[in-house]
């Protein structure tokens, strides 16, 4: 403890080092997720969130919805542009819309990606002995689709060396099965620069 | 020595009094629409705000316009957010109401178009703050 009646400085220095660790050492902090909060001009959790806002605004305005009684859609796939070089979690992107589409209590959604899953469970729910007939769902009762939604993701990354600029584009087509005519589409842009 | 920090202190209190005091004015000669909700001061002087009437859809999903106009004659981002409420005052699809940027150009004015999440939406209100 002599040091510090000696020295001062150095003690004072001690005291700055050590408070400095304190806040260095990654204390969480919880921040609202519905917040713009870039943390770098990568895809990031905010873009999802325009993207799917705008995607799920725009069917909830789309004429289409009037003229069909709740259909049912189906997703099928959306399409990654090749020059897109990081990692868009798609399933994401079509979960999040599905989600917020089926909460608007305007459209139904068809399991499709769980199809295969559930014709096991029906298979085997009808040649089960272990089981109560009077529970036993029967086949014959999946719905067809009406619609099913499609789409293309975009990049496009510029980098001069003093400037990073990537854009991106998501864009979503509803089409009718019956038909193959589309009867919604919808485009998002979004663009972020940050200076080196 | 004691004397020239009791006048340090001193003078860091009247700051900070005089500070909210100001702020407290002006908060009371601003007068927003009743949906609007803008939190800081300055911006309620750079902005104006002009609600639409808002319009129940096609699809009987609640539609809101708002007219934001820049007072100001330089370029502004902005973000802003719309919160919808039931009949009950509930808010409903917390989800779909997350902040979006918003950019004006000098004196420049933009309508901003916000959809209900779902047909229970009776009502809503609009947040304006600065971007980033």
């Amino acid at each position: 403890m002599k040091i510090f009646n000696k020295s001062p400085f150095i003690a004072l220095m001690l005291v700055v080092n050590l408070t400095g660790c304190v806040s260095s050492s990654g204390k969480v902090t919880r921040i609202d997720s519905k917040g713009l909060h870039d943390v770098d001009v990568n895809y990031g959790a905010e873009d999802l969130h325009m993207f799917t806002q705008k995607m799920v605004s725009s069917m909830l305005q789309s004429s289409f919805l009037k003229e069909s009684e709740k259909s049912y859609i189906a997703l099928g796939k959306i399409h990654i542009n090749s020059g897109v070089n990081e990692n868009i979690d798609l399933n994401l992107i079509k979960n999040t819309i599905r989600t917020n589409l089926i909460k608007s209590n305007k459209v139904n959604f068809i399991d499709a990606e769980h199809i295969g899953e559930l014709e096991k469970e029906l298979d085997y729910q009808n040649s089960s002995k272990y089981l109560d007939k009077s529970t036993v769902k029967k086949i014959g009762g999946f719905i067809a689709r009406d619609y099913t939604l499609t789409g293309d993701i975009h990049a496009i990354k510029k980098d001069n060396g003093e400037i990073l600029d990537n854009f991106y584009a998501l864009s979503l087509r509803l089409t009718d099965v019956k038909t193959s005519a589309i009867v919604w589409s919808e485009e998002k842009e979004i663009r972020k620069q940050v200076r080196k | 020595m004691k004397r020239r920090y009791m006048f340090l202190a001193g003078l860091f209190f009247v700051g900070c009094s005089s500070t909210s005091t100001t702020s407290k004015v002006a908060n009371q000669s601003l007068s927003l629409p009743p949906q609007v909700v803008i939190n800081n001061v300055q911006l309620q002087k750079e902005v104006s705000i002009g609600i639409g009437s808002d319009r129940t859809n096609d699809n009987n999903i609640l539609e809101a316009y708002v007219d934001v106009k820049s007072n100001i004659s330089s370029s502004v981002t902005l973000q802003y957010r719309f919160r919808w409420f039931d009949k009950e005052d509930y808010e409903v699809g917390q989800n779909m109401s997350m902040w979006t940027p918003l950019f004006l150009e000098p004196k420049d004015s933009i309508k901003v178009t916000g959809v209900a999440p779902n047909d229970k939406a009776d009502s809503f209100k609009f947040y304006l703050k600065k971007g980033n």
